[in-house]
């Protein structure tokens, strides 16, 4: 997909783990996979309300755009 | 009373089916079985024809009989229907069907037959397999499973198809007594019998397939939000 979730940055930056995350905002640690590894569909409002308020951060800064073209000449 | 899941009415049904198809499967068997030893014996041991409902007719043992759908008109001379408590002095039957049994002398219309039987349980073998993997996700709860609208287009083609079939079937054995047979009081028919109501069940059943595959769509959107 051309949308890329660049929540493994947003973590890394904030030394955090994708366990951590998952207990603080109350969200399973394997839906959380899902949306880091880019195999989600849809992002709840409620879920980058919660993830924004930890990370406090823009919805922005977890969401990337990138041409399907240019994922194409990366592979 | 559950629809679907474990103690439901899919998993009742589901145990019908599977039922079901064993004794199909035992029929085919033993039909099998009396024809290699009506090959052995070289003489027919085992008759079946498909009646006009499209359920077969199976006949075994030394002396075999056919039993095929035919459709008459009575002769009014012969055949007097009245009602004289009504006042009704003169009624006429129309559009009879009956079966015509009679002991088969072999040849090609008694083989075709066999085929189209075996054929016929072969289909209906695999027909009730589309039913079983559709109740057995049911039973465990998966309505949506990608392969259920799959199978639910499937059954509503093989219905449809069916009936065509089976019409043209009944339509064959009505040519062939009325080319062949010859009775006193009774003009035999020839007319085709299409059970459009059995058509229109599979067009229903070919919609509600899309259904089923709008409802996959949006299980997987919903399993994959976040």
């Amino acid at each position: 997909m051309a949308i890329r979730v660049t929540l493994d940055h947003m973590l890394l930056a904030r030394r955090m783990t994708l366990t951590e995350l998952a207990d603080r905002i109350g969200i399973t640690i394997v839906n959380l996979s899902v949306l880091k590894t880019n195999k989600a569909r849809a992002i709840r409002f409620s879920t980058l309300d919660a993830i924004c308020r930890e990370l406090s951060c823009q919805p922005g800064d977890l969401l990337e755009w990138t041409s399907e073209d240019s994922n194409a000449d990366a592979a | 009373m559950k629809a679907i899941g474990s103690n439901s009415v899919s998993s009742f049904l589901l145990a019908s089916l599977n039922a079901f198809s064993l004794l199909i499967a035992f029929v085919l068997v033993v039909a099998s079985g009396f024809l290699v030893f009506s090959a052995m014996a070289g003489k027919p041991m085992i008759s079946a024809q498909l009646g006009a409902d499209g359920a077969p007719n199976v006949d075994t043992g030394p002396n075999v009989h056919m039993k095929i759908p035919v459709a008459l008109t009575l002769d009014p001379r012969t055949v007097q229907v009245t009602a004289p408590g009504l006042g009704i002095e003169e009624a006429e039957l129309e559009d009879a069907q009956a079966s015509l049994r009679f002991a088969p002398r072999g040849g090609m219309f008694f083989a075709a037959n066999l085929a189209l039987v075996v054929g016929a349980l072969a289909v209906m073998l695999w027909l009730l397999a589309q039913l079983r993997g559709l109740f057995r996700a049911l039973r465990d709860g998966q309505p949506f499973a990608r392969s259920n609208a799959r199978r639910v287009r499937r059954i509503a083609w093989t219905l449809m198809a069916s009936e065509v079939v089976r019409a043209g079937i009944v339509y064959a054995e009505n040519s062939y007594v009325a080319s062949h047979f010859v009775a006193t009081g009774l003009h035999f028919e020839v007319q085709p019998h299409l059970n459009l109501f059995a058509v229109f069940n599979g067009l229903v059943i070919l919609v509600l397939s899309e259904v089923f595959r709008a409802g996959t769509r949006l299980d997987e959107d919903q399993s994959l939000t976040v």
